[in-house]
């Protein structure tokens, strides 16, 4: 339980069978987070990024290999993993109040409490005065910082994120990542973030796996040890960031791991 | 997130001015479409001549709805009351078929052929049957009525139910909920919209087999007036009767559309 290990995935395959073809999604990964570690899976489509997020959720059984959350077998949803997606996926009867409260309904925790505590997620998202609207009066960027309140509200230890801010526009994207950072600051959670993104990649993660297609395998993990808090602007003391963005760059458009 | 917008003056009334002139196009075209289909209805049958035991025209339709003005209420309210009944109990019946449907691969399998069979057979035919079985009363009608709309409500219900976008379902199952709490926090209201294409399809039916229903057999209702009304060729009260039927399925829709919006405000709206 306590020895700093957050999730460990223990040569996890993934086979996908279907009438006709088999797809080996992911082969033997082995991968072990720290608590309070912040990790980018970066591949190119079809790596099994999405594949291992779902399997690390307990959403998805993984054929072969186990994965172990807190130290214990994870074979269903955990209360203590929470998941955010591409989509904000904010159910559109409820209010923004509301959506950030599910969680809370479902796990039928303490109502007033945690009342309290959505009120102050939003306002950290720089969502105040907005609790009441429907999700359809905000834009794609707004409603993603609602899924982000509704994924911390139950104050889960892990964080799942499959390329969630992948369906915004370039500045709002990097508006958010940098949101993300500076709220992972003040609550210090185990996140796992999927994206294609370098520069997203780079910014956020301390350590950095890269993932080959076809089967999908780890091909390098690299950490990441530039100071905190990290920008893109000029202020930025950027030249570890530059050159793990290179490092990637090679990476992810070198031969060996296109595929075949 | 706090942006200063400067609007200009004048903006908001324009906004709204358009608002209400797009509500009122709203009404006022339909409208317009109806005034000149009576227009031309009243110019044929002066133009052409025809005898009013014929086609009578709007005012000798118009007369005899002034002229029956005690009589026919009377026949309004059990037609009304005989749809309203049939359409509620399709409801009450068709829902639960198609949650049924909707979560059981067996019983789609075994259910859902039957009802396709069952719905292809022409309702009308068994409208004879019906009075055979059930007597002359409200029984007959009300229950042609939840043969004809239990079905576009089924079917929509269970495809509303089928099409619960993947991430709603990868978030409530993240949740480690129970699939009580799925089907009432998620997959059901995410359905809403798709019933209420069922619903409003329904409606129009039910109001066409309470009308079939009185007609096989019945001593009152709208349908009742318009085999009673041919019998002795006043053409003008079976217009009459029509016109009613008409109305009351136009209040009948747009009472579902009204009561869509306030139910489903998001429908139609831009998800995400």
């Amino acid at each position: 339980m306590s020895d700093g290990i957050a999730i460990s995935v223990d040569s996890v395959s993934q086979v996908f069978r279907t009438r006709r073809q088999s797809l080996h999604a992911l082969d033997d990964i082995e991968l072990e987070v720290r608590d309070g570690e912040f990790v980018t899976l970066v591949g190119r489509s079809g790596c099994g990024k999405s594949t291992l997020l779902r399997i690390i959720a307990g959403l998805l059984p993984a054929s072969a290999g186990k994965v172990r959350v807190h130290g214990a077998r994870v074979d269903a949803p955990r209360r203590d993993v929470s998941l955010m997606f591409q989509r904000a996926a904010l159910l559109p009867w409820r209010s923004v109040i509301d959506n950030v409260l599910l969680p809370v309904e479902i796990l039928k925790l303490d109502a007033r409490v945690h009342r309290a505590r959505a009120e102050e997620l939003l306002a950290l998202a720089g969502l105040e005065g907005f609790e009441g609207r429907k999700p359809y009066e905000l834009s794609g960027g707004m409603q993603q910082r609602v899924a982000l309140c509704r994924a911390l509200v139950h104050d889960p230890s892990v964080l799942l994120m499959d390329e969630p801010f992948a369906a915004l526009d370039a500045l709002t994207r990097e508006e958010l990542s940098l949101e993300l950072q500076r709220i992972w600051g003040e609550h210090r959670k185990t996140i796992v973030f999927v994206t294609h993104s370098i520069q997203e990649a780079t910014l956020l993660a301390d350590r950095i796996v890269v993932m080959s297609p076809r089967p999908g395998r780890i091909a390098r993990i690299l950490e990441v040890n530039a100071p905190r808090p990290r920008s893109l602007g000029l202020t930025a003391r950027a030249e570890e960031l530059d050159r793990i963005s290179a490092e990637l760059h090679e990476l992810l458009f070198a031969r060996e791991l296109q595929a075949t | 997130m706090s942006a200063e917008i400067t609007i200009p003056p004048g903006t908001e009334e324009r906004l709204l001015g358009r608002r209400a002139a797009g509500a009122a196009a709203s009404i006022l075209l339909p409208t317009l479409t109806i005034v000149a289909l009576v227009g031309l209805w009243w110019l044929a049958t002066i133009v052409f001549d025809w005898k009013p035991f014929l086609v009578p025209s709007p005012k000798d339709v118009w007369n005899e709805l002034v002229a029956q003005r005690h009589r026919l209420p009377g026949h309004v309210e059990a037609t009304l009351v005989e749809s309203l009944e049939g359409f509620g109990l399709a409801i009450v019946l068709g829902i639960p078929v198609a949650v049924a449907i909707a979560y059981s691969r067996l019983l789609e399998s075994t259910i859902y052929p039957a009802l396709i069979a069952l719905n292809a057979i022409p309702k009308i035919a068994i409208a004879p049957l019906l009075v055979i079985w059930m007597g002359f009363g409200s029984g007959p009608k009300v229950t042609m009525v939840v043969l004809i709309c239990f079905f576009p409500i089924v079917i929509s219900t269970a495809t509303g139910l089928k099409s619960t976008p993947v991430e709603f379902v990868d978030l409530v199952r993240s949740l480690a909920a129970s699939p009580l709490q799925q089907f009432v926090k998620v997959r059901f209201p995410a359905a809403l919209p798709f019933v209420f294409v069922g619903l409003k399809v329904a409606i129009s039916l039910a109001v066409i087999g309470a009308v079939v229903g009185e007609f096989v057999g019945a001593t009152k209702g709208l349908g009742y007036v318009i085999v009673a009304s041919g019998q002795n060729a006043n053409t003008s009260l079976a217009f009459a009767a029509i016109v009613l039927l008409s109305l009351m399925s136009i209040l009948l829709f747009y009472a579902l559309v009204i009561a869509e919006r306030l139910l489903v405000p998001w429908a139609g709206q831009d998800k995400q």
